[in-house]
């Protein structure tokens, strides 16, 4: 096996490894602590390659020492790991450990394979599981540090067999001679491009779902929290008003009491969860039935619990993995709520046992942590864009159809008025769904008084602006007036897709409150709020589109501040030219689509008829012209050699530069005939009798001034029928003509050279 | 297998499995990977398309040089773009150099702009012969070494002539009438009939009794013999076996190998001492290189002999009685037999003929067992031809495979 002798590519597979590590470090740990656990990894490979560079030329005992002490380290630690709870990760800390210690006897081009190999573990790991955009800076490091390994690896392997040149200089010392920086600009560049255009084929989700992980909740906390004991790590969590539900969101209407006032107040814009879902969806939290026109509550929250060893909690009535599935992986810590999008089927949640209420909206035992992750299977119908849970019996419809005892009598009004031309309940509620989204102005600014008990008429009938949870409830109870049942949820509204990491990015800011109303024999969501729309399933077929929409959403926050600032110009100008480039890509495609269908179309009615006799008739016509040009080259050189012996000659050539030109030697304009004799000689010494004879007959006829005989001519054509016959072999790669240095040709040179030798 | 398991099909495997699980997870990062890498595959298929642009380069070599000599290569590598160009490697095809050593490369790490760099290395030249070097061709694989691209420098093939080895001879015993004696004598001792006393030394087997020196017996107390001068040959011959099944051996260990190696050293030495050389031998062309005398001789004959293969149909036997019309009366020749399986009476025969035009054999016998490897090496005596030799009374020379050549012909 090939040892190491170029220092580079030790630099190179430094970074390589140290990125691929410190990428599976970034997705399990705290940054206190992945700070740490980085620089002890960065030390303990830089010492171990430093180490195996010193000694490549031979492996000593106590490299293989510290290998082995190493290995063993790994294990315990691994070990470890592993009882600590985490299988995986006990995996990929023995993978850390056992390339930490290979490193100290890395010599070999063998040792280099399975250091890459590792590394493309750990990087293949911390890809699937990282949901920050950040990752990507690591992928762009671990692939550039991969290429220049690459690189590196390559010029080791050529400088083993190299007799001179740079050897010396390369393998003394770490001598980086090629740096490759616009080959690394120019990669990434192409490399965005792809990831922008390469169509986003439907999946087959094949394995990978459910998918549970990160903390385990135990059933025991419930009776713990009924006895009104400590929780354990009860200290973690921070304090907030109202410590129930909420946890550390800000956000209200997670909480048992929740006031449509305070319901907006200093909500932070930090990420709660990441959720991988195929389309956008609502994530419900939680549903209130009671309202005194000011907070809303439940009154009798009817809940049962659900016991799973597996933690998979199914619905009996559809397939466990039916509808739209959905991947939450907690940034945040936060109340016990367990969201999913309306109507969850079957949800798989670490715990043996959560709690379900009659609305369809799940508990668990204990506060969830940050690190959580659990599947949701949402059986999600489609009623004219709405999203539908299907049609279901309600039976206890009396407590949706509860108003505030001290409701305003304009309301009421109001709401007659409204539905008063409509039939049906479901009529009625997209009624008061439009009129609440035509007439009123959408708005986070706080405009209401906090004192006010009758907050509804007053946004209704005087302010008419408001924030989503004044419109939601105003459909509620609008509806209820309407005699129409209907809830007030409360969620999260999950449409922003990052494009970078394909998840969508739910923040605190995105907290949502809509409405579901019993109609049409099942509970269907209305969006009062304007500005806000369903969210609907849009397949992306590129993920430009998606970027786009990102940016556009990002930039949008950003220039609503300043508008004319210089910044949000830019911004607009970019986003300009995104979606140009967007709408170019999607005539492109749509073009391309639409042409294949066209022209499908037509091949499968006629068009395969005229292709194959296209194919026939030109393959017949090639192959008739090929058969027949010989004859007719040799008819003319025959007939010329009669009448002409001078002309026969140089056709004669001028055939024979066809023959070798179709093989891959051209005679260049400035090749002489016996350069080119030469030439063809080397590659052809069974023709070189030939090559020769004609050769010369051309000089001779050319230059020599002197009357050919009749043994020539017939010797001449005698070599070009060898030729024709003999010299069909193997077509040889081009060969390449450099002109001469220092070899003045001016423009009439050159055209009298092409003339000369087109006779 | 081996040719599968390249950096471009494993690079090529690990962005498909990338691209798998990217589609069935729909994970966008590893769709990110998966462009990074198909971007680095794209480009390293690209790159060294442009990265031979401009690049050109030539090789100083001689033409000729003697077999176990240095051969001193010059390579000269330019770049006329206006961009540096890197990961150059230019290769050359020496078929004259040891096994494993016949494809040098130089490597260049950067080529700039507008620069020229020279570089020069040696190699042994493995065995004599008549080669095409070249030709010089320049690869980039620039920048992962994925996807080579080479070029073809022009007339960059030439012809190579390595000349036999040849070892210090001090003298050629040779025996012949001579009817030239004004030109090329050389005077050898023999225990014998000749023409002017030279000396005495001990007695040999073979030596006639009837010039012992009885006085020096007498007073030594073992039989001392009287040496006389001879007029040695001044036109020699000397005849190649170039039978096709009288090459034996391996590589630099033949036969013929070795027969050429004897033939170009005594050449050298007769021609320096001033005799007149031919050189024949029968291949599928004839290798004839008539009667001269000098140092251009010794060229033609040097170059002869690189060229010269067995690849001949006629008996070595035969050979030696075609030959004799080409050789003068009174001369000697010089017969190195490559096999010695061949018909004895023939050669009796053929050597006879030879002695009727007066024409003094030096055989040189070589031991075609001792070439092949697990055959049992034969000494001289159990030769007959040897002591068939012996009874005519022609001088000859034993050689097996391993032998050293110098030793053996100065004794």
């Amino acid at each position: 096996m090939r040892k190491i002798q170029y220092p580079p590519v030790y630099l190179g597979l430094y970074i390589l490894q140290i990125t691929a590590v410190c990428a599976v470090l970034r997705t399990e740990d705290r940054e206190s602590l992945f700070i740490t656990k980085a620089f002890f990894w960065a030390a303990i490979y830089g010492v171990g390659l430093l180490y195996g560079w010193r000694h490549r030329e031979r492996k000593t005992d106590v490299s293989q020492s510290l290998t082995n002490v190493f290995l063993v380290v790994a294990l315990l630690y691994a070990f470890m790991v592993y009882l600590s709870g985490s299988l995986e990760m006990a995996i990929l800390t023995f993978l850390i450990g056992v390339q930490g210690a290979r490193n100290f006897t890395l010599t070999q081009h063998r040792d280099l394979y399975f250091a890459y190999l590792i590394s493309l573990i750990l990087m293949f790991y911390g890809a699937s599981v990282s949901q920050e955009t950040t990752f990507v800076f690591h992928i762009i490091l671990y692939v550039l540090s991969g290429v220049y390994t690459l690189m590196a690896d390559h010029i080791d392997e050529r400088l083993s067999l190299a007799k001179g040149g740079d050897k010396e200089i390369l393998t003394k010392g770490m001598n980086l001679s090629i740096k490759g920086g616009w080959v690394a600009a120019v990669s990434l560049g192409l490399a965005f491009i792809i990831y922008l255009v390469f169509p986003r084929i439907p999946s087959p989700h094949v394995q990978g779902f459910p998918s549970i992980g990160g903390w385990y909740y135990s059933g025991k906390d419930w009776k713990k929290e009924a006895e009104g004991g400590k929780r354990k790590k009860e200290g973690f969590y921070r304090k907030g008003p109202d410590r129930t539900t909420g946890g550390e969101l800000e956000y209200d209407g997670f909480r048992e009491r929740f006031d449509i006032v305070k319901a907006r107040k200093a909500i932070p814009n930090t990420v709660v969860f990441h959720l991988s879902s195929s389309r956008p969806i609502y994530a419900r939290g939680k549903t209130f039935d009671t309202f005194d026109g000011r907070a809303w509550t439940n009154e009798r929250p009817r809940e049962t619990y659900l016991r799973s060893e597996t933690g998979e909690f199914i619905s009996s009535q559809y397939q466990p993995k039916e509808g739209t599935r959905q991947i939450y992986w907690l940034k945040k810590n936060m109340g016990n709520l367990i969201f999913a999008a309306y109507r969850p089927v079957s949800l798989w949640f670490p715990s043996d046992s959560i709690k379900k209420d009659t609305a369809l909206c799940f508990k668990a035992p204990s506060r969830l942590r940050k690190g959580t992750k659990y599947s949701v299977a949402s059986k999600i119908n489609d009623l004219e864009g709405r999203p539908f849970g299907g049609v279901e019996f309600e039976r206890d419809n009396e407590r949706y159809l509860r108003l505030p005892s001290h409701l305003s009598p304009r309301i009421e009004d109001l709401s007659r008025s409204i539905t008063a031309e409509s039939e049906g309940d479901y009529e009625k509620a997209k009624a008061v769904e439009e009129y609440l989204k035509n007439n009123y102005e959408y708005t986070l600014d706080t405009v209401f008084d906090e004192k006010n008990e009758d907050t509804l008429d007053e946004f209704l009938f005087e302010k008419k602006r408001g924030h989503c949870e004044y419109f939601a409830s105003s459909m509620v109870v609008l509806l209820r007036a309407a005699g129409v049942p209907s809830r007030l949820v409360t969620g999260y509204l999950a449409n922003r897709r990052n494009p970078v990491t394909g998840y969508y990015e739910v923040r605190e800011l995105d907290a949502h409150a809509w409405v579901e109303a019993y109609a049409a024999q099942g509970w269907v969501s209305f969006e009062p709020t304007p500005r806000f729309q369903f969210p609907c399933e849009t397949r992306q077929c590129f993920v430009l589109s998606g970027l786009i929409r990102y940016v556009e959403d990002h930039l949008n926050r950003i220039t609503e501040a300043q508008q004319e600032s210089t910044w949000a110009r830019l911004y607009r100008f970019i986003l300009a030219c995104l979606k140009g480039l967007l709408t170019f890509i999607q005539t492109l495609w749509e073009a391309i689509v639409g042409t294949a269908a066209l022209f499908w179309e037509w091949l499968s009615e006629m068009g395969w008829a005229i292709l194959t006799g296209i194919a026939v008739a030109g393959g017949s016509i090639y192959l008739i012209l090929r058969l027949i040009s010989p004859c007719v080259r040799k008819m003319r050189l025959q007939n010329l050699k009669r009448k002409s012996p001078g002309e026969f000659i140089f056709l004669c050539y001028q055939e024979m530069e066809n023959i070798f030109g179709r093989k891959g030697i051209p005679r260049a304009f400035y090749v002489a005939p016996k350069e080119y004799q030469e030439i063809l000689q080397t590659r052809f010494k069974e023709l070189n009798p030939q090559i020769d004879q004609i050769t010369k007959a051309f000089q001779q006829a050319r230059y020599g001034g002197m009357p050919l005989n009749r043994r020539d001519i017939e010797e001449t054509y005698q070599a070009y029928e060898y030729i024709l016959k003999h010299g069909t072999g193997k077509k040889i790669k081009r060969f390449s003509f450099t002109y001469p240095k220092n070899l003045p040709i001016k423009k009439g040179d050159r055209q009298a050279s092409r003339m000369s030798v087109k006779y | 297998m081996k040719h599968l398991l390249t950096k471009r099909t494993l690079l090529i495997a690990v962005a498909t499995a990338f691209l798998l699980v990217a589609w069935n997870r729909e994970i966008n990062l590893l769709y990110g990977i998966f462009s990074l890498i198909a971007s680095t595959i794209i480009l390293s298929h690209l790159l060294p398309r442009f990265a031979l642009k401009g690049v050109s380069a030539s090789r100083a070599l001689d033409p000729t040089a003697f077999e176990g000599d240095a051969l001193h290569l010059k390579v000269s590598v330019e770049n006329r773009s206006w961009r540096s160009r890197f990961m150059l490697e230019v290769l050359d095809s020496i078929p004259a150099a040891p096994p494993g050593s016949r494809n040098p490369m130089t490597f260049l790490a950067k080529l700039p702009a507008r620069k020229e760099r020279n570089y020069s290395y040696s190699l042994t030249c493995y065995k004599r012969g008549e080669y095409d070097v070249g030709p010089l061709t320049v690869q980039s694989a620039y920048p992962l070494g994925i996807s080579p691209t080479e070029k073809e420098m022009p007339q960059s093939r030439r012809g190579l002539l390595v000349y036999p080895k040849i070892f210090e001879l001090a003298r050629v015993r040779l025996r012949g009438g001579g009817n030239r004696p004004l030109s090329g004598v050389e005077a050898i001792s023999q225990a014998g009939a000749g023409e002017e006393f030279w000396g005495v030394r001990e007695y040999k087997r073979g030596d006639d009794l009837r010039y012992i020196h009885w006085p020096s017996t007498a007073k030594h107390r073992r039989l001392i013999v009287k040496e006389f001068e001879i007029r040695a040959s001044t036109e020699v011959t000397i005849l190649l076996d170039l039978h096709k099944d009288s090459d034996v051996g391996e590589g630099k260990e033949t036969t013929l190998e070795y027969a050429v190696k004897i033939a170009a050293s005594m050449a050298k030495t007769l021609l320096e001492k001033g005799h007149v050389l031919q050189l024949v031998g029968y291949g599928r062309k004839n290798h004839i290189v008539p009667y001269t005398r000098g140092l251009n001789q010794l060229q033609k004959v040097l170059e002869e002999l690189a060229r010269v293969k067995a690849d001949g149909t006629m008996p070595y036997p035969h050979a030696i009685c075609q030959s004799s019309d080409l050789l003068r009366d009174g001369g000697a020749v010089i017969l190195l037999f490559s096999r010695s399986d061949f018909n004895t009476e023939e050669a009796l025969y053929a050597l006879r003929l030879l002695r009727a035009k007066r024409i003094r054999p030096l055989c040189v016998m070589i031991d075609h067992n001792s070439f092949i490897p697990g055959r049992i090496t034969l000494s001289p005596e159990t030769n007959p031809f040897v002591e068939d030799l012996t009874s005519e009374g022609i001088p000859f020379y034993f050689i097996s495979k391993g032998d050293s050549l110098p030793e053996i012909f100065t004794a």
